[in-house]
């Protein structure tokens, strides 16, 4: 196939922007065409979004045009779907990208990326069938992998998004230039906002809190937070109106609460002027980490539904680097939130020459570490595979899940990006115990089959596609021909029932019965020729899954080998002088 | 095995002129999306209303 698009440097392209889902998911894509728009400076950006949630974008003064989602009335609805369309005909984009997960619009979504023409589409769209497939594998990817709430990985949505674009002009606009970082767009002025000044200049430093996505005890953070730091403010920025609780925050003029009371600009305008967020999931948190507040981020015990799209934490936490993300194993505790944040605020004075753990201990608030898991996120280098992660900032003992969730990201990116990192010494982060060395042993079993299964589906789409080959046209011909097809087409269905009784019995490895099954779902040759070699390379990728997996059982077992101590004859005797 | 260019490069559209071929289909559709979230925001007015949540 021939690319549409000439590779030219310098090229201007015009890239639109398909998201109709929710407000935290706009704030993501912008997050991802900042990224794109700081290598690409030469790129155009358009969106196409609901009416609701338009306002941060008319802020950003390099998106070229912005559509909304029309309102209709039942009268003449297909007039003004009619004209809607009719004027984003007019654009003639290059690039589009659907960039929306929510469930609630995934159908709505995927009409515009059919109905709206450009020359390279990706996400999700319309088939013929009116059934939901993707254009590309990062497409598939999120349908399969982080659709799924019993699959976790720790590829971040904006990092999927953000590397499905560059990876298209890679290919269809070649490298970036050299000397493309200058061009800045900065984070405390990414939307163009007047500024409120809602914020008394009495107080040097302020902390917005979210309370409506924290536990109700977060009044206790905000007393400890005014009782010890008295060049710190409060500003409260729940988004309805937040009724003064009483105690801590009557008459206090170091707590500003303005829930309820802003519109967009001066939201932006007020959490500009603020060094820290602390919030739970919500829209707020994202925002904060395009604008580059840091955020203190109480991770749920249990997956966020919003708008009918299901996020794992690990997905869509805090975006950027040094932002922080706590999980209690039991109730909510406002002394470790207050201690976490009191210990990162001041690392420009300690320059981490005292750990958090001492730094609890000074507190006297150990006991209550040891039932936290605290993360810090940062962006890696390439050379590290890129993107945000998550490292956990105090040790705790590698399970077997947790080791799982992070090689389910490294699979993808040997998938991707054709990076794995040194499994020497990604397995001696591990801290190493019986349960995680059991589980390594028994899984070998369930991978040993699924490798097996690859074997049988690469060779019998082979066959297939052979059997096609031989045959000179597909619609006429002779019954031996026919049935040994089927018979090939029965024989790949086989293997696929047989692997999901593998994951089955294994739920660690239900990822590659998914992945399978979405790449099946999404085979995009017109010819049974085409198909075959689309079900080879789909059995082929799950074969280097496995191996991935067994290269670091193999690694994880061979450190958990009994070592040989010396015996008495090998001690050399000490020779007194 | 890193994944096929095909599938990481997008779809290429050959001919931005034509339509699809279920476009009036495809419209009809998108019309009942929009009423039916009209329909659904109006029945629940504080859910995803973010005029009211200081995003707009």
């Amino acid at each position: 196939m021939s690319a549409v698009l000439d590779v030219t440097p310098n090229k201007q392209l015009s890239i639109l922007i398909v998201q109709l889902g929710e407000i935290e998911e706009v704030f993501r894509s912008l997050m991802a065409v900042k990224a794109v728009k700081q290598l690409y400076p030469e790129m155009r950006f358009h969106f196409i979004v609901r009416t609701q949630n338009s306002a941060p974008l008319y802020r950003v003064d390099w998106i070229e045009s912005i559509l909304e989602i029309p309102h209709l009335k039942v009268d003449d609805s297909l007039k003004t779907i009619a004209h809607w369309v009719d004027m984003a005909l007019l654009q003639n984009y290059d690039i589009l990208a659907n960039w929306t997960f929510s469930k609630r619009y995934t159908r709505m979504s995927s009409i515009v990326t059919t109905l709206i023409p450009a020359s390279v589409k990706f996400g999700n769209y319309l088939q013929n069938d009116m059934n939901i497939a993707s254009f590309d594998a990062w497409s598939i990817y999120r349908e399969a992998w982080l659709r799924d709430l019993a699959i976790d990985q720790d590829i971040h949505h904006t990092d999927i998004i953000t590397t499905q674009l560059l990876t298209a002009l890679q290919i269809h606009a070649g490298e970036p230039q050299a000397d493309s970082k200058a061009s800045a767009v900065s984070s405390r002025n990414f939307f163009k906002v007047p500024n409120a000044q809602l914020l008394p200049n009495t107080i040097a430093k302020w902390i917005a809190v979210h309370p409506d996505s924290l536990d109700l005890r977060f009044e206790e953070v905000i007393e400890m937070i005014l009782r010890r730091h008295p060049d710190y403010g409060v500003v409260l920025l729940n988004e309805s109106p937040m009724i003064d609780s009483g105690e801590v925050f009557s008459n206090n003029p170091r707590i500003v609460n303005l829930s309820g009371k802003l519109n967009f600009d001066s939201l932006v305008s007020v959490l500009s002027n603020c060094s820290w967020l602390i919030a739970g999931r919500a829209p707020i948190s994202e925002l904060a980490n395009l604008l580059n507040v840091r955020t203190i981020y109480w991770i749920e015990s249990q997956p966020q539904i919003t708008g009918e799209a299901t996020y794992k934490w690990s997905e869509t936490g805090p975006y950027g680097n040094g932002n922080i993300a706590i999980r209690f194993r039991e109730e909510f505790q406002p002394e470790v939130i207050y201690a976490v944040w009191s210990y990162y605020q001041s690392e420009w004075f300690h320059q981490n020459n005292t750990t958090l753990e001492k730094h609890f201990e000074n507190l006297s608030l150990l006991s209550l570490s040891q039932g936290t898991e605290i993360f810090r996120s940062k962006i890696r280098n390439p050379q590290e595979g890129g993107g945000v992660s998550f490292e956990p900032v105090i040790d705790h003992l590698t399970t077997f899940e947790g080791w799982m969730f992070r090689l389910r990201g490294q699979i993808a990116r040997a998938w991707f990006c054709g990076w794995v990192p040194s499994i020497e010494d990604e397995v001696a982060k591990f801290q190493l115990n019986p349960n995680l060395i059991k589980r390594a042993r028994e899984i070998r079993d369930s991978l040993r089959v699924i490798e097996q299964l690859c074997v049988g589906g690469k060779a019998t789409s082979k066959e297939l596609g052979s059997a096609v080959a031989s045959v000179k046209n597909q619609k006429i011909m002779s019954v031996e021909d026919r049935d040994m097809i089927e018979a090939h087409g029965k024989k790949l269905q086989e293997y696929e029932n047989l692997l999901s009784r593998v994951v089955s019995v294994e739920p660690e490895l239900k990822c590659f019965y998914v992945w399978y099954q979405h790449l099946m779902h999404n085979l995009n040759g017109d010819t049974l020729g085409k198909m075959a070699k689309e079900t080879y390379q789909a059995f082929d990728l799950v074969s280097e899954g496995t191996e991935l997996i067994n290269a670091y059982v193999t690694k994880i077992l061979s450190r958990a080998l009994p070592k040989p101590v010396n015996t008495p004859d090998q001690v050399k005797p000490i020779i007194q002088q | 095995m890193v994944i096929d260019i095909q599938l990481l490069q997008g779809k290429i559209i050959e001919d931005l002129e034509q339509h699809p071929k279920n476009f009036t289909q495809l419209m009809e559709e998108l019309a009942l999306e929009i009423l039916s979230d009209e329909d659904l925001a109006i029945a629940s007015s504080t859910v995803n209303d973010h005029q009211d949540r200081g995003y707009a």
